[in-house]
């Protein structure tokens, strides 16, 4: 297994395509066309390179990647006829001979499904060595990458991407199809490693003469072309606009927030960085929105919630950047100090709140005392049982973090201030304050987010978080605490307004 | 005698335990104070609140068994051989029960039979606690005794019960122990307190 690991890294390496033997090469030089083995592709790169960009994730065993997996597993040795193969991008080539291609940025625009399914295929084939194909668990993966490829910086972190989900649907896929389950546990990885793949290289260096004037760069090509290959697959929404607009999200809407957080990165693209000190693109635009600094009043609520009309509004407003100056400056200042309160304030007194409101409830529930709830008969059957009881509390006492913090933004929006010369923005809440301010105010919230719950919701909570009604909660500790903190509301917020239409 | 002082006894001591739970959330275990609090402090803090609960506790209890005996004294004065004809107030049965010896609540289930020679069935909510709640009661002071002797025996009958009740093999320091998993089995041991007053109440209601 060491040996062929050691290969795998080598290939990685060498950042060199190696064909099975002759390859084709258009006249203008632009396509170069051949098979590779399945151990050249396992680790090509496809995400925020030099030469593109691919914004599609692997998406697990659905249904067409299943077919694949069919596919790869029954006839390993007819692949290469039965599939159309991958396409990459490549960037500063060299064609070294007729069957060896030198690049210095490589992206697969096509086929990083199948890619992972011979990956993910290869990593269980190593994980198991032998054993029951249920045989490992996320530890056992953990310190499986960590033992072989933790010399290679740039592998382990491609493996620690993978969420060990990915491979536990695919043993679980084995365990319960025995016909298949045989032809896993047939598989020799080496041959299987030698298998072959039809594959189509742009050669961007050659693609890009040809645009000179078009002020389109290798990355711009490459994922241009890697767009196009997946305009109609299922891509997720945030990774589109992720991928798209990263060097204008960071030179225009986030350069304040990455000037404040030195350490944290921001994820552009889901599970793209396996750094724990990481912020996903949409926890920082979210709250934003809830301003209602981009929208109308009546928006606010409905674009909170769902992504993909948060990603078009900051499509918008970065197509009108100049136009919007003013509140992009803005936008760009509130967003450190509005992940500061998410980070310092929220996180923390959610965390106090929920074990606060689990007793609440337990007791509530073991006094007899949650008749009007929906979780009534539940608790009646689990007839005293403290550990059924507190399951049953847990459950619906729960939250998501990103309904809660919209409301809270929402109500404090009338709270912001230009806090010195220098253009920094604050809150007209002194430090002292600040604590017990925002833990009346999340606590009412979240009380009543729960409260709401467990009386049965109208409809779906998905629904219900992106109402009206919702967002009026917290309005009465509102009031009630903004006098005796002495809060005087500002309209700084709608002074930098602009709608985005 | 009414229902209601017994029940406000428990209230009360409720709101106590409550109180010193949601303190040492707050202050020690999920948020960090600005003035940051040192490890030491910490365990010298969570130390003195599991001192604290079984204080409230015992102080409940006393306080309970006086309000029970006095809703019916038929057990105390058979068991005392008292004169069946003397009318027994609570100062009084406060004064026979408590005033010429110490009484020790450690030993849950010793505490549990004597208020059987003490309270008639009908009104002895002592056995409305369930075996899980007893344990915990039984395990925390395992930690209390510890605490207040720091002797071999107490150290010896502690590491048995971390044994027997969570499976730990080794000796921890009670607020090792107590501050594990984000306070966790403090906040259940305190929680159990609580939890166990609203089984005894219920007989009053």
């Amino acid at each position: 297994m060491v040996t062929i690991i050691d290969e795998l890294k080598k290939i990685n390496k060498r950042k060199k395509i190696v064909f099975c033997d002759k390859s084709y090469t258009s006249i203008d030089g632009k396509t170069i066309m051949g098979e590779v083995t399945f151990k050249e592709i396992l680790f090509l790169d496809y995400r925020d390179t030099e030469a593109g960009s691919n914004p599609r994730e692997y998406y697990g065993l659905k249904k067409t990647n299943e077919v694949i997996l069919k596919s790869i597993l029954e006839h390993p040795d007819m692949f290469r006829f039965l599939h159309s193969g991958i396409i990459v991008s490549l960037s500063d080539t060299v064609v070294s001979n007729d069957n060896a291609i030198s690049y210095g940025d490589c992206c697969l625009t096509n086929g990083n499904q199948t890619r992972f399914i011979i990956l993910l295929l290869t990593l269980l084939k190593f994980l198991v060595n032998g054993k029951g194909v249920k045989d490992h668990d996320k530890e056992k993966y953990a310190n499986f990458i960590k033992k072989h490829f933790r010399d290679n910086a740039k592998l382990f972190t491609f493996l620690e991407g993978i969420k060990y989900a990915k491979i536990t649907e695919l043993s679980n896929f084995l365990s319960g199809n025995g016909k298949y389950l045989k032809d896993f546990e047939e598989i020799n990885i080496r041959d299987f490693l030698n298998n072959k793949i039809r594959i189509q290289i742009n050669i961007l260096d050659e693609i890009s003469e040809d645009l000179e004037g078009e002020k389109l760069d290798d990355y711009s090509i490459g994922s241009l072309i890697a767009e196009a290959n997946n305009d109609t697959q299922n891509v997720k929404v945030d990774d589109i606009f992720g991928n798209k607009y990263k060097k204008e999200l960071e030179t225009y809407i986030f350069n304040e927030f990455l000037d404040s957080y030195k350490n944290t990165k921001i994820e552009y693209r889901m599970g793209e960085i396996s750094d724990k000190d990481k912020v996903h693109i949409l926890t920082l635009l979210r709250p934003v929105v809830a301003l209602g600094i981009l929208t109308k009043e009546k928006d606010i609520y409905e674009y909170t919630n769902q992504r993909a009309p948060v990603y078009k509004l900051f499509e918008k407003l970065l197509r009108v950047k100049d136009k919007a100056k003013n509140t992009i400056g803005v936008v760009s200042k509130l967003i450190p100090l509005l992940y500061s309160i998410r980070i310092d304030c929220v996180i923390k007194q959610l965390e106090l709140q929920k074990r606060n409101l689990v007793r609440e409830y337990k007791f509530k529930a073991v006094s007899g005392e949650l008749t009007d709830t929906i979780i009534d008969k539940e608790i009646l059957l689990a007839k005293g049982d403290e550990k059924q009881i507190e399951k049953i509390i847990k459950k619906n006492v729960n939250y998501n973090i990103e309904h809660i913090i919209p409301v809270l933004v929402f109500r404090i929006r009338k709270l912001f201030k230009e806090a010195d010369p220098s253009g920094k923005i604050g809150l007209v809440i002194s430090d002292k304050d600040t604590n017990n301010f925002f833990k009346g105010l999340i606590e009412a919230i979240y009380r009543g987010y729960v409260e709401w719950r467990l009386k049965g919701l109208p409809s779906s909570l998905t629904t219900v978080v992106r109402s009206n009604e919702f967002y009026q909660k917290g309005e009465e500790a509102y009031i009630a605490l903004k006098s005796p903190y002495n809060l005087n509301e500002t309209d700084f917020i709608d002074k930098n307004k602009f709608i985005v239409t | 005698m009414r229902f209601t002082t017994i029940v406000r006894n428990h209230t009360e001591f409720e709101e106590a335990v409550e109180k010193i739970i949601q303190y040492a959330l707050e202050r020690i275990i999920i948020e960090q104070p600005k003035e940051k609090i040192t490890v030491r402090g910490r365990d010298i803090l969570v130390d003195a609140f599991m001192l604290k609960l079984c204080a409230l506790w015992e102080s409940f209890l006393e306080k309970e068994i006086v309000l029970c005996v006095s809703l019916d004294p038929r057990n105390l004065i058979a068991t005392m051989e008292l004169n069946k004809s003397k009318h027994l107030d609570i100062k009084l049965i406060r004064a026979i029960l408590f005033s010429d010896k110490y009484m020790s609540f450690q030993d849950i289930n010793r505490l549990i039979a004597f208020t059987k020679e003490v309270i008639v069935d009908r009104y002895n909510p002592f056995l409305r606690i369930h075996k899980e709640q007893k344990t915990k009661i039984h395990f925390t002071y395992s930690i209390r005794n510890y605490l207040s002797h720091y002797s071999t025996f107490s150290k010896k009958k502690l590491l048995s019960e971390y044994k027997k009740v969570y499976g730990y093999r080794k000796f921890l320091e009670p607020s090792r122990f107590l501050l594990k998993n984000k306070g966790k089995y403090f906040e259940d041991l305190a929680d159990n307190f609580k939890l166990a007053s609203v089984f005894m109440r219920k007989i009053f209601v």
